[in-house]
This record gives C-alpha cells, structure tokens and sequence, in this order.
C-alpha cells in the first residue's frame, strides 16, 4: 500500500475526486482508497467524497497494478 | 417481466429555485458531466434538501456537499460552485451520515449571501448514478420536474 499525506488547501472535494476517478477507471483491477477504518472503491465519486478527505490527511492507496497506485499517489500529493 | 415498463421515478429539486440542465452550471466538471449525469438548480432559498427518500452517505466535513442513496440511485448535491473554498463559512449541516431522509427533507441550510458575498456561483448541481435500471433522466425545464426513467 501507497501513503501520502493530503497537501492540497481544499482536500478531496468534487473537482479532483473526478480526475482521481479518471486515472483509476484505466486499471480493470481494484483500486481503493483508504482513510482511517475506512476503505473505497478509487472509481466511485461518490464513494470518494465519502471519506472527506481534507488537508493533512494521511491516505493510502491499494491497487491490482503498482504503476497505477504510483499515479495515484503521486496525483494525490500534487493535487491543488 | 420485461414487458412491464416499470414507472419512471421522481427526483426532487434540493432547493426552490429554477431548474436548470447541467450543462448551464458555470464549472466546466459538472457541466460537461465529469462527476456524471443529473440536473442543477439555481436556489432562491438556502434550505437544501435530499432530492430522494433515502440515507445520507456523508457530509462533506465542509457542508458544501452531501450524498444521499436508497436501491435506485446515489446522489451527490453540490451547494454552489467551489464553494469548498468557503472552508464550511456559510454551511450549517441539519443532518448526518446514517440519518434517514424524505425527499424534501433539509439536510443543509447555506446562507445563499455568504456565497454571493465571497464570489462564488450558488448554482446547485445534482449528480444522480443510478444503481438499478433506470437511467435516463428527463428534465421537464417548464415545469421544474425531473424524472428518470
């Protein structure tokens, strides 16, 4: 599992959860999202603003394929 | 039972206020359906509301954003356009995930001056994914009714 901690000043609100979407409905396998107790499905919009993810967050990412949960991570930390 | 066509059902506008297509929503990721399909409404009265009988999934820790879900749909009500930058200014949650809701039922009351004051569109978009079959969503714009069937 990937970890980074969430830079961006507005968090995971609708704009970026939808590009997070994006990249993750490339992959066929599973992607999820996890934040606290609590892991998603990374394809869900829905799912992913469940989690509310803010500012400072610490949140992983588990995927099927390693170069994909690298993508992941690496939007998620450079995120605005 | 296929042959039975099944009734279309109804969604409920969030708030009073116009009914408007997505694609009028001045926020290039809602109108060209980034986040998915639905219908917007442009608010005359900040009590928004669930557009369905079902259970609040979150609140945004902001209170910009909720999401609601029975067996047909899941719904994501958007209160204005970036107003996640209000940093929750302005947004009074009135329920919490888990609470059950009727359609109409308030689940945020947004102070509607507080988002104009602070720049921001208070256009409401609504984004509906359909969990069951139906999955066409008809926008009457004259009589401010959405349906999807």
């Amino acid at each position: 599992m990937r970890t980074v901690t969430i830079q961006a000043k507005n968090g995971l609100h609708a704009r970026p959860a939808a590009e997070l979407v994006k990249l993750a409905a490339a992959s066929e396998g599973d992607v999820t999202i996890i934040k606290g107790d609590k892991e998603v499905s990374a394809k869900s919009i829905m799912r992913l603003m469940s989690l509310g993810i803010l500012q400072g967050d610490e949140v992983g990412i588990k995927a099927d394929d390693a170069e994909l949960a690298d993508t992941l991570a690496d939007f998620l930390e450079k995120m605005e | 039972m296929r042959f039975f066509r099944k009734k279309p059902l109804k969604l409920a506008l969030p708030a009073q206020g116009q009914l408007l297509e997505l694609k009028d929503v001045p926020d290039e990721a809602f109108a060209q359906k980034m986040l998915g399909d639905g219908y917007a409404v442009d608010p005359t009265d900040g009590q928004i509301a669930s557009p369905i009988d079902g259970t609040i999934s979150y609140i945004f820790p902001t209170g910009h954003a909720f999401g609601v879900e029975n067996d047909d749909f899941e719904i994501l009500v958007h209160i204005g356009i970036d107003t996640v930058e209000l940093e929750g200014k302005g947004f009074s949650a009135k329920k919490a995930a888990g609470d059950s809701v009727k359609a109409g039922e308030v689940v945020i009351v947004a102070d509607l001056d507080v988002i104009k004051q602070a720049g921001k569109p208070i256009i409401t978009p609504v984004i509906v994914t359909p969990k069951g079959e139906r999955k066409n969503i008809k926008l009457d714009l004259g009589a401010g009714t959405v349906e999807v069937d």
